[in-house]
């Protein structure tokens, strides 16, 4: 009769490796992908560390322009001007109502009015509407020193020349 | 003439200013933590995470109270906010025979496949940081909502107290800047260039690197409380570098402070609700209380919050806590009382989403947009250069550790993302403006809003998973 064969008492159960479940693999798939998403988003070529200045030269021009026209506390008027034979395009309007925003913004606490300084102005289709300007009498009365003619110069974006009204 | 306006001639003495008033942010934020809770060690990350949030919000409302008593942000005001914080702290230091003190990093024992992502999570944190870091050195005038709401606010309560209350609030010309918008922003900015001494919306960068990284700091060290260093960094990286909060993060606008103060504030509620730490709540309070003073999402979600902690008081079935989540929520609504009695005595803009939400005839006559609404807004969530893959890995994360739903806290954070997301929605069916323009505009901002909710709800699902978690590696 065979001796059996003599078991250790003391030796540890055999290790089995933890099997990854399907659901732990989609997981790590998951944060995997979504992490290399984020890894190409921010080190894109339109990554703000990547981007080329060219982007906003133009809206630093208009203000350049609107911070030495700031000097000056009386009112000013602003006119947004185009060409009658091309009526303002959507981009154009908003990129207007971008300078007003600004101009109002750098000019404070000094007053900029538009038109005859009556309407609310919440969009570009209100800026745009509200945007006649006044008689010259109408505006020698308020003080106004200066009129900020705004023009929109295509690839270079708006430009703005600097009337003073004397 | 455009490199005059561009040039940075910012000298030593500003910064110096600017640093000091940032460290003044952190002391007092410091001051109020070591109030909160037992003297202690804490994870060396969730201190000056906590910390900046608390003392942002303390500084903006003390500087807000005292405009409204008649003083304009000065100098003055900074030191005895100073002064304040520093004898908290003796005082505590006195009291409780010592202060929150960091914990010491322990090093990594081990490298598998997580800690492997946990390296790409790093990567990704310094790109985001760094891209940060660059946007905020664009053009002040470069992000339209910077110029023409929160810089241009910071600029009317820097020069003048708000009583009598300024002609500016009241200017229908001046609507587009959304008078009735809180203030916390704004005062945090002006009592930077008050430190400063002038108004320099360049200076006013100097904030949004601590802010983000703060957001970092606490969403990691919440997470790090239930999961291994590899997981929890791996949350925050996905959370906190999503395209729209990184973009907003560089530019001065207010939503990464909301989302700065709505995240602490959950991450308190959570702690008290799980934990029951006698600090947590009235912390939740205060940072739900600055999350509604900063922005108008921020005051939705105020009344959501308390909700919840007496939702939290009741399934718990303790009495005492039911009465910590009642005191707290009377202390939330004293805070931010005075504000909403300023704000009554403004105009209200054509938007008025409380009005017009609160109306029955306006919700039904609006209730056909519903359907592009939702398909345009939940579309969103899947958008990659929006609001990145969160959403699809809470989705994953959700399926596989369904048995998270288990938990009463899970219930609680789910039911606050289903109330913030409707919320949403809802102002959306009622705006005044074209859908066509606002939603693609602003829904990823919202979506950026909501995701601190959604990274903590990663976490907690990935608890009742097979997911390594704490004890499992070098912790």
């Amino acid at each position: 009769m065979p001796e059996p064969t003599p078991t250790l008492d003391y030796a540890p159960p055999p290790k089995r490796r933890p099997r990854a479940s399907v659901g732990v693999v989609l997981m790590y798939a998951a944060l995997l992908t979504a992490l290399l998403q984020l890894v190409l988003t921010h080190a894109g070529d339109d990554a703000p560390m990547r981007a080329s200045t060219n982007s906003w030269s133009s809206s630093a021009d208009v203000e350049a322009q609107l911070k030495l026209a700031d000097a000056d506390p009386n009112p000013a008027e602003i006119h947004f001007a185009g060409s009658a034979l091309q009526p303002f395009s959507p981009e154009t309007a908003i990129r207007f109502a971008r300078v007003y925003y600004a101009a109002q913004y750098l000019r404070y606490p000094h007053r900029l009015l538009v038109g005859k300084d009556d309407q609310i102005i919440n969009n570009q289709d209100q800026l745009l509407a509200a945007d006649q300007l006044p008689p010259t009498q109408w505006m020698k009365q308020r003080n106004v020193s200066a009129i900020y003619r705004v023009y929109d110069a295509g690839l270079i974006g708006p430009q703005m020349e600097v009337h003073p009204l004397r | 003439m455009s490199e005059q306006a561009i040039s940075y001639s910012t000298d030593f003495h500003d910064l110096l200013c600017g640093g000091l008033y940032t460290a003044l942010i952190f002391l007092t934020g410091y001051a109020v933590l070591c109030t909160a809770f037992k003297a202690g060690v804490r994870h060396w990350l969730e201190i000056p995470g906590f910390s900046f949030a608390a003392g942002a919000g303390v500084v903006s409302l003390v500087l807000f109270f005292a405009s409204l008593a008649g003083a304009k942000p000065s100098r003055l005001i900074l030191f005895c906010v100073g002064i304040a914080a520093v004898t908290l702290l003796i005082f505590n230091w006195r009291k409780k025979g010592g202060l929150l003190q960091p914990s010491v990093p322990a090093p990594r024992r081990k490298f598998d496949a997580l800690a492997l992502l946990s390296m790409v999570s790093v990567s990704v944190l310094l790109l985001a940081v760094c891209n940060v870091s660059a946007r905020a050195g664009w053009p002040p005038l470069y992000n339209i909502d910077s110029f023409a709401i929160w810089m241009f606010k910071a600029k009317w309560v820097f020069i003048q107290p708000l009583r009598p209350i300024p002609p500016e609030f009241h200017d229908l010309i001046l609507s587009y800047s959304h008078q009735d918008y809180p203030l916390s922003f704004p005062f945090l900015v002006a009592g930077l260039c008050t430190a400063v001494g002038r108004f320099d919306e360049r200076l006013i960068k100097i904030l949004f690197l601590p802010i983000y990284l703060s957001l970092i700091a606490v969403m990691y060290s919440v997470i790090r409380r239930i999961h291994r260093r590899a997981t929890a960094l791996i949350i925050a990286a996905i959370f906190a570098t999503a395209p729209t909060l990184a973009q907003n993060a560089g530019f001065a606008v207010a939503e990464t402070p909301l989302i700065l103060a709505y995240t602490c504030a959950l991450a308190m509620l959570l702690r008290w609700m799980e934990a029951g730490e006698n600090g947590c709540l009235p912390l939740a309070g205060l940072f739900a209380t600055m999350a509604a003073f900063t922005k108008n999402e921020g005051l939705a979600l105020l009344p959501v919050l308390c909700v919840a902690a007496l939702i939290g008081a009741v399934a718990s079935q303790n009495h005492q806590r039911f009465k910590q989540a009642f005191a707290a929520a009377c202390v939330c609504g004293v805070a931010i009382g005075p504000w909403l009695v300023f704000r009554a005595q403004l105009p209200k803009t054509h938007e008025d989403y409380g009005g017009k939400l609160t109306s029955v005839s306006t919700v039904l006559h609006n209730l056909p947009r519903l359907k592009y609404v939702l398909g345009e807004f939940l579309g969103r969530c899947f958008n990659l250069r929006s609001a990145g893959l969160i959403w699809v890995v809470l989705i994953v994360v959700a399926g596989v550790g369904w048995r998270g739903f288990g938990r009463r806290t899970v219930w609680v954070l789910w039911s606050i993302l289903a109330v913030q997301l409707m919320f949403y929605v809802g102002t959306f069916v009622v705006t005044p403006w074209k859908l066509e323009e606002l939603v693609p505009m602003i829904s990823g901002k919202l979506l950026a809003q909501a995701s601190p909710v959604a990274a903590l709800l990663i976490g907690m699902h990935l608890r009742s998973t097979r997911w390594p978690v704490v004890g499992d590696s070098e912790n």
